[in-house]
């Protein structure tokens, strides 16, 4: 039996887990779902006509996936802050590698797809709900409307009602994975459209592994009130890259962050290759999750209690 | 079994040990005592691999504990002063905790948990710590490791749990194992340990197995202690305890607290007679 990594002893360690917190699980869902509810409720009352646009849905997809993600990972290696629940977590027969992949896994896989999971099957009945409500609005418009009185403009001419049927919209639901522009005011069905640029998407979800592995690595680091002292280290961070910034423009009356620079006096433009913005953004996708992640698995090793 | 050369390690800038050499062996059920911040719950969380030495080594069961292979981690087991069970049904506690170590009985399990009076059927949710406890005793005893660990073990046990807990050890001990108790609780564990080892001043000053002791040492109560030439002598409602030198070869019950006290206050005359 492997020291590093047996399967058998992983997926035991899952189970555990999941025995262990099935209860937090359970109660977080109905948060969630209760938190989903009261705003899906309050804009349908707000915005009565409106319908739910697959852009408000994914906002909501994200928000929620964001907050939960950061909670939840800021919390998955913090029985390193207590004294007995750390004994209890270091001392199991199981290797660093594999505690660390079960912390990974309902980081970055379980808790995303149950929540994913949720989202769907409430989002699905929220837009019965909310169409079925609006369809009812839709005819009693319409009915109302073929009896319309005419318009009186600002000039005190009268003209004659306008009537106009349009068809009923159906607000579609939402593919968080693939980024599709809706095409709500076009003169098309009305259905969404796949526009021809990059997944927009794909940049949440990158966004959303990076904040997974910095909330987990704070974890592991802080222990208590992780989330709040990681929440403030992102603020610091960025606050510090920010002032950085601000200095090297001063300093070298360019911005740090620019991949161009223009010379005023001389009119001379200077240009990074475009690689190394490429590089960037590589380094931003797939780097810098992994190495959070990477250093997460260093101080879990090695912590003392 | 477990040997530690030069040990040094610490909290911060506070050195807890300074070059601690030690051997243990299996087949004994190890006594550790010394003061409040002694160093007691360090050496065992040490052995264990919870806490890394700044300098020196420590080698348990051939394995290097700080490396926490799991095939070290399921031949050790500790019962914490401060520890944590999941709040999950006992029949769970046993399906995902007890699985991690292949030597685990079940029967063993039960009959503690029977012995200590703790039905099965009970959730560790609705327990009290000293009923959780005793599910964390049983569990650790029941785990057949070959290293058993235990911080102050009968705090927080009733009267009559504790008198349990020395007669399961009792039968729960075999060869293979050794066992090692740290515990102001003298009383707790007397007739249960068979080494007794003191620690004080970030060193071990005290070293010897009950044969030994009974051999060189007599505990007895007298109405006069004087002229007794007594290593440590205490007066109570009874008498004058006293701890001499064992020169009769007659055999006495050892008193854990009265030698505990003359280790502490004449640690260089008992020195002599072990020494001799």
């Amino acid at each position: 039996m492997s020291e590093f990594f047996d399967t058998g002893r992983w997926w035991l360690l899952v189970r555990k887990h999941w025995f262990e917190n099935r209860k937090k699980y359970t109660l977080s869902i109905i948060t969630i779902g209760g938190l989903m509810g009261a705003w899906y409720l309050l804009y349908m009352l707000v915005n009565a006509d409106d319908y739910f646009a697959p852009e408000l849905q994914a906002m909501t997809y994200f928000t929620g996936l964001f907050i939960a993600s950061g909670l939840y990972a800021s919390i998955i290696f913090s029985d390193l802050a207590s004294k007995a629940k750390g004994i209890s977590f270091i001392t199991l027969p199981a290797s660093h590698f594999e505690k660390f992949m079960t912390g990974f896994f309902y980081v970055v896989v379980a808790l995303p797809l149950m929540y994913t999971t949720f989202f769907y099957v409430f989002n699905t009945t929220a837009l019965k709900i909310s169409n079925s409500i609006r369809y009812k609005q839709y005819l009693s418009f319409n009915n109302a409307d073929v009896s319309a009185t005419a318009v009186v403009a600002p000039n005190g001419k009268e003209s004659p009602a306008i009537v106009q049927k349009e068809p009923f919209r159906t607000a579609p639901l939402v593919n968080v994975w693939k980024y599709e522009e809706d095409d709500r005011y076009g003169q098309g069905n009305y259905k969404s459209k796949e526009i021809d640029e990059p997944n927009f998407y794909f940049y949440i979800w990158a966004g959303l592994f990076i904040g997974q592995a910095f909330f987990a690595l704070g974890s592991v680091y802080f222990g208590r009130f992780s989330f709040v002292k990681t929440f403030i280290s992102i603020l610091l961070l960025m606050l510090f890259f920010y002032f950085l910034s601000l200095f090297t423009n001063a300093v070298f009356r360019g911005e740090m962050f620019s991949y161009s620079y223009q010379e005023d006096h001389e009119g001379v433009s200077y240009h990074l290759p475009n690689w190394v913005s490429a590089v960037d953004i590589w380094l931003l996708e797939f780097v810098l999750g992994p190495v959070f992640w990477m250093i997460a698995y260093v101080r879990l090793k090695e912590t003392e209690i | 079994m477990i040997e530690v050369k030069d040990l040094h390690l610490g909290y911060g800038k506070k050195k807890v040990f300074n070059g601690l050499n030690l051997q243990l062996h299996s087949g004994h059920i190890y006594g550790l005592l010394g003061k409040n911040g002694s160093g007691k719950s360090t050496l065992l969380r040490s052995l264990y691999g919870l806490l890394y030495p700044k300098q020196g080594s420590i080698r348990v069961l051939n394995y290097k504990p700080g490396d926490r292979l799991p095939s070290f981690l399921q031949k050790v087991f500790m019962v914490p002063e401060e520890f944590y069970l999941p709040d999950v049904p006992i029949d769970e506690l046993i399906k995902y905790h007890a699985a991690f170590y292949p030597k685990f009985d079940l029967a063993t399990f039960q009959k503690c948990l029977k012995d200590f009076e703790i039905p099965y059927e009970q959730s560790l949710q609705q327990m009290s710590y000293g009923q959780k406890k005793k599910v964390l005793i049983s569990l650790g005893l029941s785990t057949n490791v070959e290293l058993l660990l235990m911080d102050e073990p009968t705090n927080g046990l009733d009267i009559i749990s504790k008198s349990q807990f020395r007669k399961t050890m009792g039968h729960i001990m075999n060869k293979e194992t050794c066992v090692i108790i740290s515990t102001h609780q003298l009383k707790d564990l007397e007739d249960l340990i068979s080494r007794i080892l003191i620690i004080d001043s970030a060193r071990i000053l005290f070293d010897q197995t009950i044969e030994s002791i009974a051999k060189r040492l007599t505990f007895t109560v007298v109405q006069d202690a004087t002229g007794a030439e007594a290593l440590y002598e205490e007066s109570s409602i009874s008498g004058t305890a006293i701890v001499k030198e064992n020169t009769s070869g007659a055999d006495s019950k050892i008193d854990m607290e009265l030698l505990y006290k003359t280790v502490m206050h004449n640690y260089e005359g008992l020195k002599k007679i072990f020494e001799a």
